[in-house]
């Protein structure tokens, strides 16, 4: 993960991403290349953009227009690595992978953006008014 | 009122203030347009109107009186798939599909443009269209490898 961090808007730009899954089989690999980038774009979401506001029990940002997802220019183009490794109990040596990709990308932003600029942003998104208030601290 | 509709001369009685996303969907039934958000943010239902891209669910039917309307249904032709639409079968281009009709819509204008199909250049010529579940990588690709087959020079017929 390689990001690079804007000191006047403190929004953090994704310079490259590589995200590597170890999926067993793959049985159909260009969609299961798609799966993992699917996944890891979704997360790069949740670790820059997507937050749900919720009062008395309600989302309050129910709406395309509030609930920001990444378009293509949030997003550089992603390296891809497929380990497989067949794993006898499923079908065809093939191992879920849809989910899996969520799981990495959020620390490993918070990691970059830590390395980049020295403060730890432990709380998601990583938005600019949570990154200006991490870096105002002494 | 009368409008074309992927070639075709239409004449429709409907509310003015119906959305074009509506009257294609629900009055000519091309429902190959889909709706994803309704509020103009996500680009499902894009179409074109006259080459522009529009997104239809903010188009009231009255704009398009007398205009050259494009759909999903009116990119390939005689039932053959343009080389875009080929490829993004075999690249991946598509995973769950809802944004896929706009997409394509988004990319085959983008590819009558007469731009080169760089990576930044094709980025921005979709960002108006949201995708949930490929990452848009292997759309991006798909969109480039097209350029390679489909000539570039700016073509008014095929926007229809």
């Amino acid at each position: 993960m390689e990001v690079e961090v804007d000191l006047d808007t403190f929004e953090v730009a994704l310079l490259d991403v590589v995200q590597a899954a170890e999926i067993g089989k793959a049985i159909h690999p260009v969609l299961a290349e798609g799966q993992v980038e699917g996944g890891t774009v979704q997360a790069l979401g949740y670790a820059l953009l997507e937050e749900h506001v919720w009062s008395q029990g309600r989302i309050l940002n129910t709406r395309m227009q509030n609930y920001l997802i990444p378009t293509s220019l949030d997003v550089p183009s992603l390296r891809t690595v497929l380990l497989e490794n067949p794993y006898p109990s499923g079908p065809y040596g093939a191992k879920g992978m849809g989910e899996l990709p969520m799981n990495g990308p959020a620390p490993a932003v918070a990691a970059a953006v830590l390395h980049a600029t020295g403060k730890l942003v432990a709380e998601l998104p990583i938005s600019p008014d949570r990154l200006m208030r991490a870096l105002e601290r002494p | 009122m009368k409008l074309t509709v992927n070639g075709v001369s239409r004449e429709v009685e409907v509310a003015p203030l119906k959305r074009l996303l509506d009257l294609l969907r629900e009055d000519l039934e091309l429902t190959g347009t889909k709706e994803g958000c309704g509020e103009g943010e996500c680009g499902a239902c894009s179409v074109l109107i006259d080459g522009e891209l529009v997104n239809s669910c903010l188009v009231a039917a009255c704009q398009v009186e007398g205009a050259q309307v494009l759909t999903i249904e009116g990119v390939a032709a005689n039932g053959q798939l343009t080389a875009l639409q080929r490829i993004f079968v075999e690249r991946g281009g598509s995973q769950c599909g809802i944004c896929t009709p706009g997409m394509i819509v988004a990319a085959h204008r983008f590819l009558r443009s007469g731009q080169q199909a760089t990576n930044e250049k094709v980025r921005e010529a979709i960002a108006g269209n949201l995708c949930r579940c490929t990452g848009y990588a292997k759309i991006v690709e798909a969109i480039q490898l097209a350029a390679l087959e489909e000539p570039a020079s700016p073509d008014p017929e095929s926007q229809r």
